[in-house]
């Protein structure tokens, strides 16, 4: 077998599922919108924003408290405070806040979606539910994907708020450095393009992530194949976001 | 299953019980009643409508004007009792919860459940309850046809003999069509229906 064989077909694979996520996304922008006036699909939307959002914040937290241990001890490296704010903000803004707000969806709600699925589907639920004339893409996945996006957009501005904030915190607290005024430095050095990247980089994702977990929860077609499903949402929520990530950040021009 | 092709014909109004030819001949005609399975041979008409030629919007009309129990799976496992009671209210019909609780309760009552319904999910009460939840889910939008696939089989015989009562009941006052598949030889006896017996 030729080595382009041996290349090719992992490639035509990878492209060939990343055509299937784009259709369910496609299909579940219109069945978000029908969803919408159904007080049913409105239920299970909120539920997911609170289990995919509201019950992440603490775990955002640390992961934010974690970030900005590193950033300050870093930035300790570099010597004035503007340069400081330079680099707080990039980093914050343009990289580990929402690589770090997805990697937690990823794995506590991509997984968890991927495995209530495939247990739906194992169990006959989701076949009862097309029975009752309720579309599982309406009911089951739209639901998820905006919950999920609606949710990571908003842990993403928590945990870039609590890396700048922890940082400087803790920049003021080991270097003796002042928190105000690395603050003031990180605020001034906001720029637009940073804007745009961790709006970029928090608004897609959550959908992505959902429509991996759900496309995986809802292929499983007996119980043994549950666990797999679980690996393959984890596995492909994490290629995806960071893939994702890696094309902003190439993407977008340096400062 | 392949190649064999049954005459099932049910009136409005009439209740049909469907026996033989094995569990999984039964669940796909029962399957194929609801629009889950087009049928590979034959013909099937629905309420004088074939499922599988129409458009989505007209496919999903029709389901309402279905109701539809499946052998297993009957509730979604992780929504409370009351919130899969209401489901085809606020998903079809759009309704307020309010009004949606004072249709469920209605539809509780008939099946013998105390409202409101125990603040639980379906796998946290009995069999019986789980049933009496699901029988009042598929009739909550008064449909036309009732499909029950071997509503019975795992239940007590005081439990089946009280839900065959209230669905005999329920589908005399709605003047509604019944069409039930079970292994249970006194179920048609019981619901007061016609029996087919399927040969495969």
């Amino acid at each position: 077998m030729s080595v382009l064989a041996l290349a090719g077909r992992p490639l035509v694979a990878l492209a060939s599922y990343a055509v299937e996520l784009a259709a369910l996304l496609g299909c579940a922008v219109p069945a978000t919108w029908r969803g919408l006036s159904r007080p049913a699909v409105r239920a299970v939307t909120v539920r997911q924003i609170l289990f995919t959002g509201v019950e992440a914040v603490p775990l955002a937290l640390l992961v934010a408290l974690a970030a900005a241990t590193a950033l300050s001890v870093l930035s300790s490296f570099l010597g004035g405070v503007s340069l400081a704010g330079d680099f707080l903000v990039v980093l914050a803004f343009r990289e580990i806040g929402p690589l770090g707000a997805a990697i937690i969806v990823v794995a506590r709600s991509g997984t968890a979606m991927a495995a209530e699925l495939g247990a739906m589907r194992v169990s006959g639920e989701v076949e009862a539910l097309e029975g009752m004339g309720v579309d599982p893409l309406e009911y089951l996945v739209a639901p998820r994907l905006a919950g999920a996006a609606v949710a990571l957009a908003a842990l993403t501005v928590l945990a870039v708020a609590g890396i700048v904030l922890a940082a400087a915190l803790l920049g003021a607290a080991l270097e003796g450095r002042s928190a105000g005024e690395l603050l003031r430095a990180s605020v001034l050095s906001i720029g637009g393009l940073d804007l745009l990247s961790v709006a970029a980089k928090a608004l897609l994702p959550g959908g992505l992530v959902a429509a991996v977990a759900c496309r995986e929860g809802l292929a499983v077609s007996a119980a043994t194949d549950v666990p797999r499903a679980v690996r393959r949402a984890a596995v492909g929520g994490l290629v995806a976001v960071m893939a994702w990530n890696l094309l902003v950040t190439a993407l977008l021009p340096r400062r | 299953m392949a190649g064999e092709v049954f005459t099932i014909r049910v009136e409005g109004g009439e209740l049909l019980v469907l026996e033989g030819a094995g569990l999984a001949v039964r669940a796909a005609l029962l399957r194929a009643a609801a629009g889950l399975l087009p049928p590979r041979a034959g013909r099937l008409r629905v309420l004088g409508q074939d499922p599988a030629a129409l458009p989505r919007a007209a496919r999903e009309a029709l389901a309402a004007r279905l109701g539809y129990l499946p052998r297993r799976g009957e509730l979604v496992s992780n929504i409370s009792l009351e919130a899969n009671l209401l489901l085809p209210l606020r998903y079809h019909r759009r309704l307020a919860l309010s009004e949606a609780r004072r249709q469920g309760a209605l539809a509780a009552a008939r099946f013998g459940l105390a409202w409101p319904l125990p603040a639980a999910l379906p796998a946290e009460v009995p069999p019986g309850v789980h049933r009496r939840v699901a029988l009042a889910r598929a009739v909550v939008l008064s449909p036309e046809l009732l499909l029950l696939e071997g509503f019975t089989d795992d239940l007590s015989r005081p439990d089946a003999a009280a839900l065959c009562a209230a669905v005999r009941e329920w589908a005399r006052e709605r003047g509604a069509a019944l069409l039930a598949a079970t292994d249970d030889p006194s179920l048609a006896g019981r619901l007061g229906a016609r029996r087919q017996l399927l040969e495969a």
